[in-house]
């Protein structure tokens, strides 16, 4: 009981810090509120496509490109290969349609056609995509229950204006989600810079030479001093966790309280435990305390920026997004996107959620082996 | 009186280096032994292999009766250990340091709240007990360091050189705490590179050498072993070789040394040592300032067992 007790005496002299680089998280947080908060939530982004039509005189191809033509910002480029390829490259258009000839024939005959698609892959693309797909899966039901085919077109008109309508109400929290998103994944930071720091400067203190030849001196039990510095890092741990989960609850309520709200909450609470076995690791194997500050710099830091805590992963490039797979915080900011596009929560589109979870986890089994590994070699 | 240490044939290796040859002494009840030795002759680690803190590579070690081993747990709860190094937590300050190393042993935190206190009271530290380590000299560090390892009143304390690097007044202070930790009752194993201290302070002494016990005793016994029985020091100006030669002829006189103006004469025992000097200083008409006798130290057993000095 005294060692734990003396692990919190000791974790208060570190209090400054902690809450210097809460207040950070606070700031950033609240800020991106403001900012955000314009009222333009409603303006959904329209992809910019083209579309290339060689199936002219068909009407189920002419709805089609009706429909992605009113939701889609439809740019004409030279139908020529190299032309196109061009736009796809500097981002002219994000997905380009092609329509075979005879498309309507053998869609009508039920031979499902595919169209020529060539994507840059980004978010317009998939948005574009989500457009066509949805346009040729509605117009497949009505398909199939044999109706003419004006009336397939016509009925398919109606079904997706309501549909556009439904999707804009429940959509209402995007704004909720992004200041969501923004500050779990600032967060990032501020949980692995206090959790390695206070961990590591903690741990350094009790590791002391002296210290130790004090304590292994006196009747205290290796087990139980172990145990107690264990639980003391947990307890910092959960804590801390606790700690922002509240702040988040204030600064964006209407997110927190909802199932992406417990996504968000167990997502962060799994990586504030890596961040945890990472400090553990470091404070077992450096001892000094300026090398255990400049290192918790280096880390926090450094993995905020290649892993998306501050600007988006998408502007960084390839060479390095390759490598941040190997960073924690890569699946935990990964997983904070995801959770932000979630559609709906079912057991389906939990499934990657949990995959990213699970790569958490195993960096924490990873970093706790080798943890062991190591201070059985300095034994 | 019973044995509260025995140690037997404790050999200590580092590699090739016998840090500790076959070491074998005890340790009475109520009284201060001091380990007494050099640089380097291996006092810390014989204390860290009596402690289980090294594993040692021969030898058997009895504390309280019983064997010493690293889960000892029974016997540790009884033994305060200061080590050469000050080892306290930065973070906590003069107060909350001792109430965590008294934790260690003492769970009930009335019967540690007195405890503490009468620790800071004893070592002198009630003004500081908010400070914390950075903010206290040398001298009262040390006496922190040694609050630490007292306060849960251990019956077999050890301290290893407590005193280096210690200005005087401090050290009196340490040296006199020591003393008075003993009258309580407490058993203590002292080790230290000064002979004063162990002439003052220890009841018997143990003279280490390279990892070996060259001599032990109380210090008047080993100062029989030093061979002579007085040293007389005076001013002379000048004096001639011939007059010195004839100097030596004096009876029971060991050896001189003539170094600036001051003469040394070390005299074996035997009769009117020093009446016969003065006789001779008259009878050859050497004029002297200020003469004076000391008995021999523990410098001179040391020199007189190694041909080497002691002190550093
Ligand atoms: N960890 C170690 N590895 C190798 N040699 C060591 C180690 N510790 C001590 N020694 C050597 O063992 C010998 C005895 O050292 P020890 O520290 O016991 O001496 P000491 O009498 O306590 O000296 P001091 O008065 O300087 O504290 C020395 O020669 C020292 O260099
Ligand atoms: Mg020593």
């Amino acid at each position: 009981m005294i060692v734990f007790n003396y692990f919190f005496k000791i974790l208060k002299q570190y209090k400054v810090m902690i809450i210097l680089y809460t207040a950070i998280l606070v700031i950033f947080g609240a800020f991106s509120l403001n900012t955000n908060d314009t009222g333009t939530d409603f303006t959904i982004t329209k992809p910019d496509i083209c579309i290339i039509n060689q199936d002219k005189d068909s009407g189920i191809t002419q709805g089609l490109t009706q429909y992605l033509t009113e939701n889609a910002n439809r740019k004409d480029i030279k139908q020529e290969e190299e032309a196109l390829s061009d736009a796809l490259f500097y981002r002219e258009v994000s997905y380009i349609i092609t329509i075979p000839e005879n498309y309507q024939t053998d869609w009508l005959a039920g031979k499902e056609p595919k169209l020529i698609i060539q994507s840059n892959g980004n978010y317009e693309a998939s948005l574009a995509e989500m457009l066509t797909n949805n346009y040729l899966q509605t117009a497949d039901t009505y398909r199939k229950n044999n109706l003419e085919e004006d009336q397939i077109i016509e009925k398919t008109k109606q079904a997706l204006d309501q549909k556009i309508n439904i999707e804009m109400t429940s959509n209402l929290n995007n704004n909720g989600l992004s200041q969501a998103n923004f500050y779990f994944n600032f967060a990032n930071y501020s949980i692995l810079a206090i959790c390695i720091f206070v961990v590591g400067m903690v741990m350094s203190s009790f590791r002391k030479e002296m210290i130790k030849k004090r304590t292994m001196v006196s009747p205290m039990k290796p087990k139980n001093y172990n145990r107690a510095n264990f639980l003391g890092i947990i307890v910092l741990g959960v804590a801390l966790w606790a700690v922002y989960l509240v702040i988040s609850m204030i600064l964006v309520k209407d997110v927190m309280f909802t199932l992406h709200g417990l996504y968000y909450a167990i997502n962060s609470f799994i990586f504030t435990i890596c961040a945890l076995s990472i400090a553990f690791l470091i404070g077992s194997i450096l001892q000094n305390k300026e090398a255990i500050s400049g290192v918790a710099n280096v880390i926090s830091l450094g993995s905020a920026f290649l892993c998306g805590s501050f600007v988006p992963v998408e502007w960084l490039p390839d060479s390095i997004l390759t490598i941040v797979h190997i960073l924690p915080s890569y699946w935990y900011i990964q997983n904070n996107e995801y959770i932000k596009t979630m559609e709906e929560i079912t057991w389906e589109s939990t499934q990657p959620f949990l995959m990213n979870i699970g790569m958490i986890i195993l960096f924490i089994i990873g970093f706790l082996l080798v943890t062991n590994w190591f201070s059985k070699r300095k034994k | 009186m019973s044995k509260v240490i025995e140690v037997k044939d404790l050999t200590k290796k580092y590699k090739e280096l016998t840090a500790v040859d076959h070491l074998s002494f005890n340790l009475e009840e109520g009284e201060i032994l001091g380990l007494l030795g050099p640089n380097g002759s291996g006092k810390s680690t014989t204390i860290n292999c009596i402690l289980s803190l090294l594993t040692m590579n021969e030898g058997e070690i009895k504390i309280f009766g019983k064997e010493m081993k690293p889960n000892a747990y029974d016997i540790k709860k009884d033994i305060g250990v200061i080590f050469q190094e000050v080892a306290v937590f930065e973070e906590l300050t003069v107060y909350e340091n001792i109430d965590y190393f008294c934790g260690l042993y003492i769970n009930n935190k009335q019967e540690r709240k007195e405890k503490v206190e009468k620790a800071i009271e004893f070592v002198g530290l009630s003004e500081f007990k908010k400070f914390y380590p950075k903010q206290l000299s040398g001298g009262l560090l040390r006496r922190l360091n040694i609050a630490c390892g007292i306060a849960h009143e251990p019956k077999l304390i050890f301290l290893d050189e407590p005193t280096v690097a210690v200005d005087p007044q401090s050290r009196n202070n340490i040296l006199e705490g020591i003393k008075a930790l003993r009258d309580k009752g407490a058993t203590i194993l002292y080790t230290t590179h000064y002979m004063e201290e162990a002439e003052i302070l220890c009841d018997r002494i143990i003279i280490m050498d390279k990892g070996k016990i060259i001599a032990q005793g109380t210090k008047n016994e080993l100062k029989e072993l030093a061979g002579i029985e007085e040293k007389v020091t005076l001013e002379v100006e000048n004096l001639p070789q011939e007059k010195q030669e004839k100097l030596k002829k004096i009876p029971n006189i060991e050896e001189i040394k003539y170094e600036g103006n001051q003469l040394m004469i070390s005299f074996q025992k035997g009769e009117n040592n020093f009446t016969h000097l003065l006789e001779w200083l008259k009878q050859e008409k050497i004029s002297y300032d200020g003469i004076y006798s000391e008995k021999p130290s523990l410098n001179d057993v040391f020199l007189q067992l190694t041909g080497k000095e002691l002190r550093d």
